[in-house]
């Protein structure tokens, strides 16, 4: 992650290179997801290797986001809900008691569907988590805002206006602040849940190219129905399914073979039925 | 290349969650024991007098002399319940007819006011309440049948001040009626008159019940208003028009001075006083937490 | 029809004999002496100068007290507790009942704990102490459907950037439900002015300038009392009393109302 290619990386090349990825930086392996007495995943195993950008797809409710807010514990905001298996992050026994659990969610930023900047300034939305993890310089501060605005391209646009409400921006500027208020706790692994979903056409496209971008310096993985844009952006590629009311993994691998010679019947019912 | 600057151990956050955990838990401990409190400091006060004179002769006393040993609450007791009956009496249906009138005869533009009106009675103070009564009212009274100070003025009064407040939550629970209901009841063709009659009055009957029980939980505590114009005389009234003297009323006029057992039977009224006005507000939110139907 | 008409037209018709009364024979008196004067011939003459005072002592310990409690309690039952949690149910049922309480139970209470137990004697502290216990579930319910009413998003963002549970309460979560604690904040304060039988044998009855905290204080609720029922010929001064009392009720909320709609217009900027 501290490396800076400039050269853009061709989506076709990522298979080899992903096999060939020596330990995976994340990895879920045989997890189980209950909310109450329902279960919304079952048996679960997927790792995902280090600077890729893995998608997640599949129908609703078929668990790709409850196996996503596995991998930073937001899972312990709902109440009832319950995590078996084992969960990995590096070397970081994710649902052990013992982890950070803040520490944890600072190394793994999540993007959500719908843009949710806080009700504060602009300034204020980035520097809120910086002091919280201990960063109250502020020389460094401003620094650092301005490098992950810089980041998300939205420097331009907000540099004289840094105090104005954020919520005064629009959806698809709210988003990209949203991810720059990631960024700028510098995480490893970015969690997106359809991060283009609620956007419209010109600033999903904005998003789009911009994970893009961050696919150099972060691993990524982002739930998606958007099969098109899956194909477009992602390394690897995850098929969820619903059978028997639980969501599970279908199917998973590099892009390309997913898409062009599926494996499974439901990957080809689902790839053709989108397609026509 | 800001990259690195992060320590990456911070300020321990969980152990400042859990000190914040336990602040609140101290918080909510403190809130909520204050009602315990309240009860064990009233029976730690009240058992003196439930001892020694005992339960039963705060009924069967002649007289309320505590000085020399005489202590009949009941004429008080029987003071607060007329009034607070009477009051019921006037307000309730005073109380709905405004909440239906806001609903659903008043034009837009006086609803929305009429409304705020009603909140803005509801915070005046009872000592002016009283003072207004006692003023005014009082003598109004004394024309027409003296003294003046009478259980009439203190159900008048009384009237006043629990008028809002079973108004706005008549208006609340008629406010729930589904529109489902009112379309159900506008397609068999009722008028204004019938849908009340017919589906909104039964449909929001508990509503307006809890509404009864917590403005007779109001008027069964109120102390200054009642006060201010009974006429605080020591008797069972014959007559709308005898002053009477209320458990409240006794307990703000001689808590000042009294001592002793005294004291302590004054504690034994505001006993019962709390436990009426619990047991009353108990009920009110038992019906409304009971799924309505009918 | 024509009966809820009456209805309506009859309290308005009451309410309008009521203000004016008031109006009529408590304006005359009001003037610049009258609040900076204290009180003389017991009430007959002079001003409310003390009295304003001790009301404002007597306020200023009730919130300051109940204000840390309350707001501890409402973010407990908001953000630790959920719906059906039996403890939160518990404290939440018992702050119902305590709502309930006539206040002059109150009264007794804070005489017994406050000014017997705990050795406050008739006193500002005891009077304020005493609201204190009565404004709280005015102040908690409030908060707590404020906070409530923070959207879930919030929550979610503030965990996702690993911010911990006190730093998204302090800097999320209760400026973003200051409209509503602020509500709560003038209801219970308008309540505490309001309030007579609680402060009777708590603060007491001395109208002197308070020196202290410790000292006995007249509420004006209690003024107008006094002058009304032990003072003959102090009508004048009471129908002024309680033309300032009332005043100062209807300048608190509709204060609440116009700071409530600047905040929510304008969102909260600074954390």
């Amino acid at each position: 992650m501290t490396q800076h290619q400039t050269a853009p990386a061709p989506v076709a090349a990522a298979p080899s290179a992903a096999h060939a990825a020596p330990a995976p930086l994340l990895s879920a392996h045989r997890v189980n997801v209950f909310y109450g007495p329902r279960q919304a995943l079952k048996d679960v195993s997927l790792s995902v290797a280090q600077a890729s950008i893995t998608a997640l797809v599949g129908p609703s409710g078929s668990g790709k986001t409850s196996l996503l807010t596995c991998w930073n514990r937001l899972t312990d905001l709902i109440p009832s809900c319950r995590v078996t298996g084992s969960i990995h992050f590096a070397n970081l026994d994710i649902l052990s008691p013992h982890t950070d659990v803040l520490q944890l969610r600072r190394r793994v930023g999540m993007i959500f569907q719908k843009p949710n900047p806080f009700p504060f300034s602009i300034r204020q939305n980035l520097a809120c988590p910086l002091r919280e993890h201990g960063v109250t310089d502020p020389h460094l501060i401003d620094a650092r805002l301005e490098s992950a605005l810089r980041q998300v391209g939205l420097w331009k646009e907000v540099s004289d206006r840094l105090e104005t409400a954020a919520l005064s921006l629009s959806g698809g500027q709210q988003q990209r602040l949203c991810i720059a208020r990631a960024l700028i706790l510098s995480p490893e692994v970015l969690l997106m849940d359809e991060p283009c979903s609620a956007l419209d056409p010109i600033s999903s496209g904005w998003v789009e190219d911009l994970i893009v971008e961050l696919r150099q310096q972060y691993t990524i993985v982002i739930v998606t129905h958007n099969l098109a844009q899956a194909r477009r952006i992602a390394d690897h590629v995850a098929l969820f399914w619903v059978q028997h009311g639980t969501g599970q993994l279908i199917e998973h691998g590099p892009t390309a073979q997913l898409f062009d010679h599926p494996g499974h019947v439901l990957t080809a019912a689902y790839i053709n039925g989108l397609r026509g | 290349m800001f990259m690195t600057w992060l320590p990456l151990i911070t300020l321990s956050p969980s152990h400042r969650d859990h000190l914040l955990r336990w602040l609140l838990w101290g918080c909510a401990g403190v809130t909520g024991g204050v009602l315990v409190c309240i009860l064990v400091f009233l029976i730690l006060e009240a058992m003196p007098a439930l001892h020694q004179p005992g339960w039963h002769r705060f009924f069967t006393d002649a007289s309320w002399h505590p000085a020399e040993g005489a202590y009949a609450l009941w004429p008080m007791l029987a003071g607060t319940l007329l009034s607070t009956v009477g009051a019921l009496l006037l307000a309730v249906p005073l109380g709905i007819g405004t909440a239906v009138f806001c609903y659903w005869y008043a034009p837009a533009w006086l609803a929305v006011p009429y409304q705020r009106f009603l909140e803005l009675l509801a915070g005046i103070p009872s000592v002016v309440f009283g003072f207004w009564g006692l003023v005014t009212l009082v003598p109004l009274i004394n024309q027409w049948k003296p003294p003046g100070s009478s259980l009439l003025a203190g159900m008048i009064i009384l009237t006043v001040m629990i008028l809002p407040t079973t108004s706005l939550l008549s208006h609340a629970s008629l406010a729930q009626v589904s529109t489902e209901s009112l379309c159900a009841a506008a397609a068999l063709g009722f008028g204004r008159w019938g849908t009340l009659r017919h589906v909104v009055i039964p449909s929001c009957r508990s509503g307006l019940f809890t509404a009864g029980l917590l403005a007779a939980g109001r008027a069964l505590g109120e102390t200054m208003a009642v006060l201010m114009v009974c006429g605080n005389v020591v008797q069972m009234p014959s007559s709308l028009f005898d002053p009477i003297r209320t458990l409240t009323a006794n307990m703000a006029l001689e808590m000042t001075y009294a001592v002793g057992l005294h004291r302590s039977a004054l504690f034994v009224s505001g006993l019962v006083l709390l436990l009426l006005v619990i047991s009353l507000v108990g009920s009110a939110t038992w019906i409304s937490r009971t799924p309505r139907h009918g | 029809m024509v009966a809820t008409w009456g209805a309506a037209l009859v309290l308005l018709v009451f309410f309008g004999l009521l203000l004016g009364d008031l109006l009529r024979h408590g304006l005359a008196g009001l003037s610049w002496e009258f609040f900076t004067s204290p009180p003389r011939h017991a009430g007959r003459e002079g001003g409310i100068a003390p009295i304003l005072v001790s009301t404002g002592l007597i306020l200023g310990v009730c919130m300051l007290t109940a204000l840390p409690f309350g707001l501890g309690t409402a973010v407990l039952l908001a953000e630790w507790t959920h719906h059906r949690s039996r403890t939160g149910a518990l404290v939440r049922r018992s702050l119902d009942t305590l709502a309930g309480v006539p206040s002059i139970v109150f009264g007794l209470f804070g005489n017994a704990f406050f000014c017997v137990t705990l050795g406050l004697g008739f006193s500002i502290v005891a009077g304020g102490l005493t609201l204190a216990c009565m404004v709280l579930p005015i102040l908690i319910r409030s908060a707590e459907e404020g906070l409530r009413a923070v959207p879930h998003d919030y929550r979610l963002a503030a965990a996702a950037l690993g911010l911990s549970r006190a730093t998204t309460v302090r800097r999320l979560l209760i400026p973003a439900a200051i409209p509503a604690l602020l509500a709560g904040f003038i209801l219970g304060l308008g309540r505490a002015m309001a309030e007579t039988a609680a402060l009777i044998f708590t603060s007491g009855y001395v109208d002197r300038m308070p020196t202290s905290l410790w000292d006995s204080g007249r509420a004006l609720s209690i003024h107008i009392y006094d002058l009304s029922m032990n003072v003959p010929g102090g009508d004048a001064r009471a129908y002024s009393s309680a033309l300032v009392l009332i005043a100062l009720l209807l300048a608190i909320n509709a204060g609440s109302m116009w700071v409530g709609h600047r905040l929510a217009s304008k969102r909260i900027l600074a954390a």
